[in-house]
């Protein structure tokens, strides 16, 4: 079901997160844009998942962005009780082209309900904090 | 003269009707080869978007000017035809798809707005720092 294998995310920790070998396909919500419809965001590739899991899965795909973050010349990341809630990770650019990994998890009673989205593009993260400010 | 410029002057006179044949086809060529977002309109014209845009009315239409266009939109198809067959897995090329619990969404606007809100959603959000601030000095 999911596609997308060309772009620079495959040297990610969280690439099996999109590929949807950690949360089955049937269970996300799965949104992928490449080319000219993005050029609005100067961004040049959009992939992401949407899902809600359990504590087990949500540690472990967690676990798998806070890798990336490690690795990452930049990144923002948020805990809340010891969870990974929010992460904002820039991996190495590939070529000129910047990239973006952005987690967010929000708790649900027992579940966790986790957004991540993959971007790459010439759109510097100042430049995407200021498209939408005043949304 | 920059490139860019030559373009985009070659654009406005292609919008005026008043470019030639070997002009036309060069310049779409060069559409067919370039992601500057300048050129959306025309490649919107030449039907290259797979979304709508605001599209100016050709004063004079050139019917010999689509035939290079359809030509330059098979080579662009082509060449993806064979990038995706290099790569193996389906790789989609200027255009958006969502899949929704395992249904597939086509419906463009549907998919971008979904894009934009999520974009919106991260990015329009106060980040960390700031909402530590925030609640750091509230009275």
């Amino acid at each position: 079901m999911v596609g997308g294998a060309a772009h620079a995310q495959r040297d990610l920790e969280s690439y099996p997160v999109f590929q949807g070998k950690v949360v089955p396909g049937k269970e996300m919500v799965v949104s992928e844009a490449n080319g000219f419809v993005l050029s609005d965001y100067k961004l040049s590739y959009y992939r992401s998942v949407s899902f809600t899991v359990g504590p087990d899965t949500f540690s472990k795909v967690a676990a798998m962005v806070e890798i990336d973050a490690v690795n990452a010349p930049f990144k923002e990341t948020e805990k809340v009780g010891g969870m990974l809630t929010y992460a904002l990770v820039q991996p190495k650019s590939a070529g000129k082209k910047n990239r973006y990994l952005c987690y967010q998890a929000r708790k649900e009673e027992d579940k966790w309900k986790v957004t991540l989205m993959y971007l790459e593009g010439s759109a510097t993260l100042d430049e995407l904090r200021k498209m939408f400010d005043n949304q | 003269m920059d490139v860019k410029i030559k373009y985009m002057d070659l654009m406005q006179r292609y919008f005026e009707g008043e470019t030639s044949p070997a002009e036309e086809k060069d310049l779409a060529v060069y559409v067919a080869s370039s992601d500057d977002p300048a050129f959306d309109e025309l490649r919107g014209t030449l039907g290259f978007l797979s979304i709508g845009r605001e599209i100016k009315k050709r004063k004079i239409r050139n019917v010999r000017f689509y035939s290079i266009a359809a030509a330059a939109c098979a080579v662009v198809v082509l060449c993806i035809g064979l990038s995706a067959k290099v790569d193996r897995a389906p790789v989609l090329k200027d255009g958006c798809i969502g899949y929704y619990y395992g249904e597939k969404i086509e419906n463009t606007a549907l998919v971008m707005n979904s894009i934009d809100a999520s974009l919106a959603d991260f990015f329009g959000a106060e980040t960390p720092a700031q909402t530590n601030l925030t609640e750091m000095f509230k009275r």
